[in-house]
């Protein structure tokens, strides 16, 4: 797991930007599982097994909390067509899994435009998850969240890190969560990276505190 | 060359009846996003306001006047009752207004019974237009319905109103924020719809069999020139009249009619097939 | 089991049970006209399968019903001679040429983003007045007038079934196709029809092809369509152009709306209901009974998207997609 920060307009989205295939770097390698894929286009990327939460939410409103599961889950089977879905049966312990992780394992039932915020973005995140990805990229996760659901959601990626085995990019301004994902931090400035290190070195790094300083709580 | 004359004009003349039943129908769906179905009943309601009108008064004119003010009401009605309710949903205003023209159809069955009714020529003179005796009342119409276009361009692209109007749909909370009474432009917005609709039918009455069925004859060319034309623009409402009632003229004198409305209909298909916004908006 | 979904589950039964038991107290007359009725439900399942499910609004799902009982006709009347004139030919063709259509038409509509849902909305609508027209213009499949004295169903030994067993065979029929309809909506593909309905682009960005999906339930609703035409034509003797046209495909937009669009159950009701009491309308108040039902849609749309039985025959969610899984 890595941790992204850096004041706005650093680079952080772009920097995701190339690494989904959205933008075609001018120079440089993006190497994925020792493969380079600077350039590809992003559906071929996603296959390759990246997957991007964007800031724009993206559950199904509408639909239960275990239908927004088994959409992503039915992906591989849904490649072949909707005749291989009729007969296809989601993994039921690979399912309860996703929503153990997200902590909603009692609101299955419950229609998703209902949960809270900070319970649709922990949804939003184990969808991605059911996507199988190795590479999981998250763009300020925790935008608008109160304390309690910062900590619910830094617990969870935690998780998808030591349980699932995944590899995770985050974007941050939140000093708080990003103490709590316990993790490497890279931080930004104009392009650039200013700084690596743990939590503790960064947070007194003089450049860092120099030019870009998140909120401390 | 006689011929071309007479095919030219009444290429024209149906071109801009067309339009003028295309342009009511644009403000409503282009500019609000609420697809009318019940347009062509509002067009039938105009006819049948002359109909009643000229039966009791015996002046035309007098129900091509009243024609517009009946439908503005009416589509203050209608807005009021079930347009203002569902403007979010977008999918829903086709089922609702096809509902209404439901009722609107049966209503008018109710009142005036099912068969045709006829309206008499108010100008049954014909004129001379380079060569062609061509019947006064049609070219009247194609003034009018000329002049309404550029009356109606005029009035969203040159007054306050008109850029009030714009503002609320290209950013409603925008707008309200800015101190424009959107609900109030929902409404005026709507009654302009419904009226241009009206004017249409009751113009449109005395060359035409006045009937409960003649609303739906209007409503499916129209739809056709403003997804062909392009949706949210009132020039794109007349480049698709343009080729629908140019296409329909033209293939309506080699073929019979109803083999043309086929042909029409297959063409529009390939155009939207190939041009979703329309051939104002281009490929996407 | 939640209460109202163990009420949903009983009342779809019961349903079902009393449709089954219906020859026991109505007479001949009446089963026959029941028998009609299930046929339109059969209609109307085809439709709460693609609009309920997926979100596709068809102004034009009497194209296929039409198509269906012109195949049937043909077949019976023996005007297509290579064919022979089998009922269970006519049938099957009343299935596969709707089918057909209703792929290509689909491969069509669907393409990309060209058509949103008021688009399709529109084009189906256009799409029947046209087939209409050209119905009538048609005169191999009896042009204006249509086809008359098409066969009823009958035995193999070659008479005609009686009432009961008419209704039993087209009951039958529609039991099938409810639970047709119902496997493919409880399974993943209904989730993901339902994805589809809710937020296409999402969907799409999760891998699914989703313009195939669509054209695959839109060629099973097609098919069902079909089907139910075939069986009308064997009960009404006849065939005719306003059967693939405008106005029986907004009157079956009608019965599934105000049944309930998203429950299945609610859609077979739907006609079942509406055109039951279209029946009992006497002749006097028919002209006002178009209106009624005209306000009672808007009312519908506007402030009761479940319909007047979709809240009440509403199943459970399938065991896999229930509270808290595998228990």
């Amino acid at each position: 797991m890595q941790c992204i920060l850096g004041p706005n307009g650093c680079g952080k989205t772009t920097l995701f930007n190339v690494v989904t295939g959205e933008f075609a770097p001018d120079g440089g390698e993006v190497r994925l599982g020792g493969r380079n894929v600077a350039g590809l286009s992003p559906y071929r990327i996603s296959r390759l097994g990246v997957a991007r939460k964007f800031q724009v939410p993206g559950v199904y409103p509408e639909l239960s909390v275990a239908e927004n599961i088994e959409i992503p889950l039915a992906a591989g089977a849904g490649r072949y067509g909707p005749l291989s879905l009729l007969g296809y049966r989601p993994d039921p312990v690979r399912r309860d899994r996703l929503l153990d992780l997200c902590g909603l394992a009692g609101k299955a039932g419950d229609k998703v435009g209902e949960i809270a915020h900070g319970e649709k973005q922990r949804l939003e995140i184990a969808m991605l998850v059911a996507r199988d990805a190795e590479l999981i990229l998250l763009d300020e996760p925790t935008a608008g969240m109160s304390g309690a659901e910062t900590s619910a959601v830094a617990s969870l990626i935690r998780r998808l890190r030591d349980e699932e085995g995944k590899s995770i990019l985050v974007i941050e301004h939140d000093m708080n969560f990003v103490r709590q994902l316990e993790c490497p931090i890279v931080v930004m400035v104009r392009g650039k990276i200013v700084a690596e290190g743990r939590y503790e070195e960064v947070s007194r790094d003089p450049r860092v505190i120099e030019s870009y300083l998140g909120k401390r709580h | 060359m006689q011929a071309t004359i007479a095919l030219l004009l009444d290429t024209a003349n149906f071109t801009l009846a067309l339009l003028l039943v295309t342009l009511g129908l644009v403000v409503i769906f282009g500019l609000m996003n609420v697809i009318n179905m019940a347009h062509g009943e509002f067009f039938l309601i105009g006819a049948y306001v002359v109909v009643a009108v000229s039966g009791a008064t015996g002046s035309f004119w007098l129900g091509l006047l009243l024609a517009p003010v009946v439908l503005a009401l009416v589509g203050l009605l209608v807005e009021w009752l079930i347009i203002r309710h569902i403007y979010h949903r977008f999918i829903d205003t086709i089922l609702a207004t096809w509902g209404l023209s439901l009722v609107i159809k049966q209503g008018v069955v109710v009142l005036f019974g099912p068969g045709a009714q006829s309206v008499p020529n108010p100008l049954p003179t014909a004129v001379d237009v380079f060569g062609v005796q061509y019947p006064a009342y049609r070219l009247f119409i194609m003034a009018l319905a000329a002049a309404l276009a550029l009356a109606t361009y005029y009035l969203f692209f040159r007054t306050k109103l008109g850029l009030q109007i714009r503002g609320v749909i290209a950013n409603r909370a925008m707008a309200a924020s800015l101190g424009i009474n959107t609900r109030r432009m929902d409404r005026a917005t709507f009654a302009v719809g419904s009226a241009l609709a009206g004017f249409a039918g009751a113009v449109m009455a005395p060359i035409m069999s006045v009937d409960p069925q003649m609303g739906v004859g209007f409503l499916i060319p129209s739809f056709l020139s403003v997804l062909v034309g392009g949706v949210n623009s009132l020039v794109g409402a007349l480049i698709g009249s343009g080729v629908i009632g140019g296409a329909t003229t033209i293939f309506s004198a080699g073929i019979s009619q109803a083999d043309a409305q086929i042909l029409v209909f297959l063409l529009a298909m390939i155009i939207i097939r190939f041009l979703p916004n329309g051939i104002i908006g281009g490929r996407k | 089991m939640t209460r109202s979904a163990r009420l949903g589950l009983s009342l779809t039964v019961l349903a079902w049970a009393g449709l089954g038991l219906a020859p026991l107290v109505l007479d001949d007359w009446n089963i026959g006209l029941l028998t009609q009725y299930v046929t339109y439900g059969i209609f109307a399942l085809s439709l709460g399968l693609i609009w309920g499910q997926a979100g596709i609004l068809c102004f034009g799902q009497a194209i296929f019903f039409g198509i269906g009982a012109y195949s049937m006709a043909l077949v019976t009347l023996g005007k297509l001679p290579w064919l022979g004139d089998s009922q269970w030919t006519g049938l099957a063709l009343a299935v596969l040429l709707p089918m057909m259509v209703a792929a290509l038409l689909g491969w069509i509509m669907f393409q990309g983003r060209a058509l949103s849902g008021a688009h399709l909305a529109i084009v189906t609508l256009c799409a029947a007045v046209v087939c209409e027209i050209a119905a009538r213009r048609w005169e191999f499949i009896g042009g204006f007038n249509g086809l008359f004295n098409v066969p009823p169903l009958s035995a193999p030994n070659g008479d005609p079934l009686s009432t009961n067993a008419t209704y039993f065979f087209v009951g039958i029929a529609a039991l099938l196709t409810y639970l047709l309809s119902l496997w493919i909506g409880r399974s993943p593909l209904g989730t993901v029809l339902a994805g589809i309905r809710n937020d296409e682009r999402r969907t799409l960005h999760f891998g699914y092809d989703v313009r195939l999906h669509k054209i695959f339930v839109f060629t099973v609703s097609g098919a069902m369509a079909g089907f139910a035409g075939g069986l009308f034509t064997t009960q009404f003797g006849f065939v005719s152009p306003p059967l693939v046209g405008f106005a029986l495909s907004t009157e079956v937009l009608i019965w599934v709306a105000v049944g309930g669009r998203s429950v299945l159950m609610g859609a077979f009701l739907g006609a079942l209901a509406v055109r039951a009491t279209e029946n009992a309308m006497s002749a006097s108040l028919d002209q006002y009974w178009l209106i009624a039902l005209g306000a009672l849609f808007i009312l519908v749309v506007v402030v009761l998207p479940q319909g007047l039985f979709g809240k009440l025959l509403a199943l459970a969610p399938p065991r896999r997609l229930g509270r808290g899984g595998t228990r």
